[in-house]
């Protein structure tokens, strides 16, 4: 017994050793965790909700209910577009200094950082799989991690600096970046949001008289199998022995 | 050009630069920030929908009204709530009692990202799960039924 116990709780502590690690390693967090988490409140928990405290008759709260998967549904299907397409565009233009200023020391190019702190670090000759981890993946925190590591080990203090300084260039037009992008596509969102509305009222009661219809057809067979007319059976019988 | 020096001009605003400045080192704003986005999307979209609801001639007269004021009831609730409940998760009263608990044993920058996810995760999921998804439909419910016994 002692074993098990001993084996369940150290199973534990590492899931929430993990979980820890795992929320340690979190990237930026930006309007994917409020898109993902307004998903799901809708779509499962307020129908739920609607449907156990509500007082309305059951098909009053049924269509209210529905209409937020419905709705959860749409709403998914136009933001994650948004977010994806929107990101890349703006990605593309701050890269090419679209959202920069000339003479400025606050940069949105993280491209260029980045391509100064890779040709850094090969001029110097210095931990060429960092140089091309940076070069596939681009900025990440466990990018972060390794570069803290790696400048661990530089001795020289003019090149420790100049490293220093390299990265958190390239991190701050990241970050600057990764800000701007969320904030823009909120605002397309934002705007986008008479659309939805309509589509979502244009569907919404189209989809309701599908599952309506095909619920009280699925009713009336259910009933009528499960429910047979006894007096119109007894009269049928009478007819057959007469 | 002149678009790209209108939308420069923008984007290097000192409100945009402290803005941008603080979504990446402060957590409390970041959770914060994320939280009125949201509840600003809310607003606008009930807002509409109460309105084309009442439009919609689609909808039977009586589920018409019901679902017009479930909505006006939660778009109102979904504010108060949402707010409510993700300033109070995103205060740093409220996060140093978690992540003293949770992160012990992270340090630097490790536990400095840590302090950070937690306070954008639990903010949202308290605000948008929590509050907009339980107490909002439960309060929405009880206005709507409230506003049928007056009329």
């Amino acid at each position: 017994m002692n074993i098990i116990n001993s084996v369940s709780n150290a199973n534990k502590t590492s899931f929430k050793g993990c979980i820890i690690k795992r929320i340690a390693k979190t990237g930026e967090i930006g309007e994917a965790l409020s898109i993902g988490c307004d998903f799901l409140g809708k779509a499962v928990i307020v129908p739920a909700v609607i449907m156990k405290v509500s007082k309305e008759p059951k098909e009053k709260k049924e269509y209210s209910a529905f209409k937020n998967p419905v709705a959860a549904v749409i709403q998914l299907a136009l933001e994650v577009p948004v977010l994806l397409v929107g990101s890349k565009i703006i990605e593309k233009a701050a890269d090419k200094g679209f959202f920069d200023k000339k003479n400025s020391d606050f940069s949105y190019n993280q491209k260029k950082f980045k391509e100064d702190f890779i040709k850094l670090l090969e001029e110097l000759k210095l931990n060429n799989n960092l140089a091309q981890k940076i070069k596939e993946q681009g900025y990440s925190k466990n990018i972060a991690s390794e570069f803290c590591d790696f400048i661990k080990t530089v001795n020289n203090k003019t090149t420790k600096d100049k490293l220093n300084l390299a990265f958190s260039k390239f991190e701050a037009a990241y970050k600057n970046q990764f800000h701007l992008k969320n904030r823009i596509c909120f605002l397309f969102a934002l705007v986008l949001t008479p659309l939805l509305c309509a589509i979502e009222n244009y569907i919404h009661p189209k989809v309701m008289k599908k599952v309506y219809n095909y619920e009280h057809t699925h009713q009336k067979l259910v009933h009528n199998i499960l429910k047979p007319d006894m007096k119109k059976f007894m009269a049928n019988i009478g007819k057959k022995n007469k | 050009m002149k678009i790209q020096k209108i939308v420069s001009d923008i984007t290097n605003s000192n409100i945009i630069k402290q803005h941008i400045k603080r979504s990446s080192v402060d957590s409390k704003f970041l959770a914060r920030t994320l939280l009125l986005t949201s509840v600003s999307k809310d607003v606008f979209a009930y807002a509409l929908r109460v309105r084309n609801t009442l439009k919609n001639n689609l909808i039977e007269e009586d589920k018409k009204i019901y679902t017009a004021k479930m909505d006006a009831a939660s778009g109102v609730a979904t504010t108060i709530s949402q707010l409510g409940a993700g300033f109070l998760v995103s205060s740093e009263r409220f996060q140093n009692f978690f992540s003293d608990k949770f992160f012990k044993k992270l340090d630097g920058a490790e536990l400095k990202n840590a302090k950070n996810a937690l306070s954008a995760f639990s903010t949202l999921i308290i605000a948008s799960v929590f509050a907009k998804r339980i107490i909002t439909p439960y309060v929405a419910c009880k206005m709507a039924q409230e506003k049928k016994k007056t009329k």
